[in-house]
């Protein structure tokens, strides 16, 4: 990347080490970069004065789609017993704390921590109803994957293949279905008849029917492999979900709070993930109340 | 609520739609039925069923909205892409094939630059395509070298993130 053309920032440099470090496993990742930079090199840079200049309105801003505050009033997601259907179990994760289930003949349920899942074996097979939280699901060697539905309160996924995540965020009443390997069919919570989504795709359901398709980032199941991916956000935000996943807490003084951050940041050990932070922007890491603090 | 079909759907709807879309468009008015194409076949295409339309016009104008601001930005970036063309020598033009092809090159960088700050965009652009040394970028849009360094760097992670 012409970015090794300029090693003589420290900080630059240490940013793309942890980066590709933390990638170097997946040969995704080393593709990514090569199309990037082959994208770049073949663009002329005639077409470059259009790009240098931002549209008028951004794409995201209008679509939209996601906007919502209403609660799904669906009665379906209350659990209940129907004629002897044996009542959901409940499993929660505390911040910093994961869990995984074995589900006999389907596969196995990784929980992110922060997680709120009700779990209950149907004639069928599995029914998993997801509150909020993450959960990624990974199929056994010739399991019968069909037989396992995943529901939240905006959506029902039914996984054809192996390996896939579903958040739901409650505050925002909003579901992420995203596919790593293979294909899952979902769709709205109210919609019988599901679509595909397949492997490095994701598909956003938001209440109302409201949904979106879009392509899948490292993002989704970054948490998987130990990592949180941030993209241009507040750094409140970042330590926010670092803080979810380590189960340390953390803070930093409000002038910091807004701060946009980008990049790849290991969950563990999350010492050196402040360290990291605080080199980069020039800022400093203090203990507290048995976490940690950014401040100037 | 009564189930729409889709013919049902194209025939109430596609001609308002047609206007909508050509009240927006102004001179380039004949993309209209284009626009009205694609904006009907994401909707044959998409997830959300038809009999749950309850708003059928506002959502074709949403889809429709989307694939307009799309449609301008790929105006704005050949046309800015055929005026730098057209000070190059005549023996340098390329065929309309690699003009097509760069322009849906293009299209994608931008999709991937949506949302960077103007001043991250420009910086990004500047360095990676056009090559122009730091110091020069600093220059050119009032900020220190290291600044143009993070920008680059931002720019970079967000593409490959997006890629």
């Amino acid at each position: 990347m012409r970015l090794q053309q300029h090693p003589d920032d420290p900080a630059l440099r240490e940013a793309w080490r942890a980066w590709l470090a933390a990638h170097a496993g997946h040969g995704a990742a080393w593709q990514r970069v090569e199309r990037l930079q082959t994208l770049l090199t073949q663009v002329p840079s005639a077409g470059s004065a259009g790009l240098r200049r931002a549209p008028v309105r951004r794409r995201r801003a209008l679509l939209g789609l996601l906007v919502g505050s209403a609660a799904a009033s669906s009665a379906w997601w209350l659990w209940h017993t129907e004629g002897g259907e044996p009542l959901a179990e409940w499993v929660e994760t505390a911040p910093g704390e994961r869990r995984e289930l074995a589900l006999a003949g389907a596969g196995r349920v990784l929980l992110a921590p922060g997680s709120r899942l009700g779990w209950r074996r149907t004639a069928q097979g599995h029914e998993l109803e997801l509150l909020r939280g993450q959960l990624q699901f990974d199929s056994e060697q010739r399991a019968k994957t069909h037989t396992l539905t995943v529901r939240t309160a905006e959506a029902w996924v039914r996984p054809l293949g192996t390996r896939f995540t579903v958040e739901r965020s409650p505050g925002s009443a909003r579901t992420t279905v995203a596919v790593q390997e293979a294909r899952v069919l979902a769709a709205a919570a109210d919609n019988p008849s599901g679509q595909a989504v397949h492997a490095g795709q994701r598909l956003l359901l938001g209440p109302g029917g409201r949904q979106q398709l879009e392509q899948a980032g490292p993002a989704d199941d970054a948490w998987v492999r130990g990592l949180v991916l941030a993209l241009d956000q507040p750094l409140a935000q970042l330590l926010a979900q670092l803080q979810n996943h380590s189960g340390v807490p953390l803070a930093c003084d409000p002038e910091l709070a807004g701060q946009r951050v980008s990049g790849s940041y290991p969950i563990a050990p999350v010492a050196d993930t402040l360290r990291l932070l605080a080199e980069l922007h020039g800022w400093q890491v203090q203990a507290e109340a048995g976490g940690w603090r950014l401040r100037r | 609520m009564r189930p729409w079909t889709f013919d049902e759907l194209y025939r109430e709807h596609q001609p308002w739609l047609l206007g909508w879309l050509r009240a927006r468009l102004g001179h380039g008015g004949d993309r209209a039925p284009d626009l009205s194409h694609d904006t009907f076949e994401r909707l044959l295409r998409g997830a959300t069923p038809m009999q749950a339309l309850g708003q059928p016009r506002a959502y074709l104008a949403t889809v429709a909205r989307g694939l307009l601001i799309d449609h301008f930005r790929r105006q704005d970036l050949e046309a800015a892409y055929l005026a730098e063309l057209a000070l190059r020598p005549e023996a340098e033009q390329p065929s309309p094939e690699a003009r097509a092809q760069v322009l849906e090159q293009l299209m994608l960088i931008d999709r991937l630059l949506d949302g960077l700050p103007p001043k991250v965009r420009a910086a990004f652009v500047l360095a990676q395509i056009e090559d122009w040394p730091h110091e020069r970028i600093a220059e050119h849009l009032g900020v220190s070298v290291s600044s143009v360094k993070k920008y680059v760097h931002r720019g970079l992670v967000q593409c490959l993130l997006a890629l």
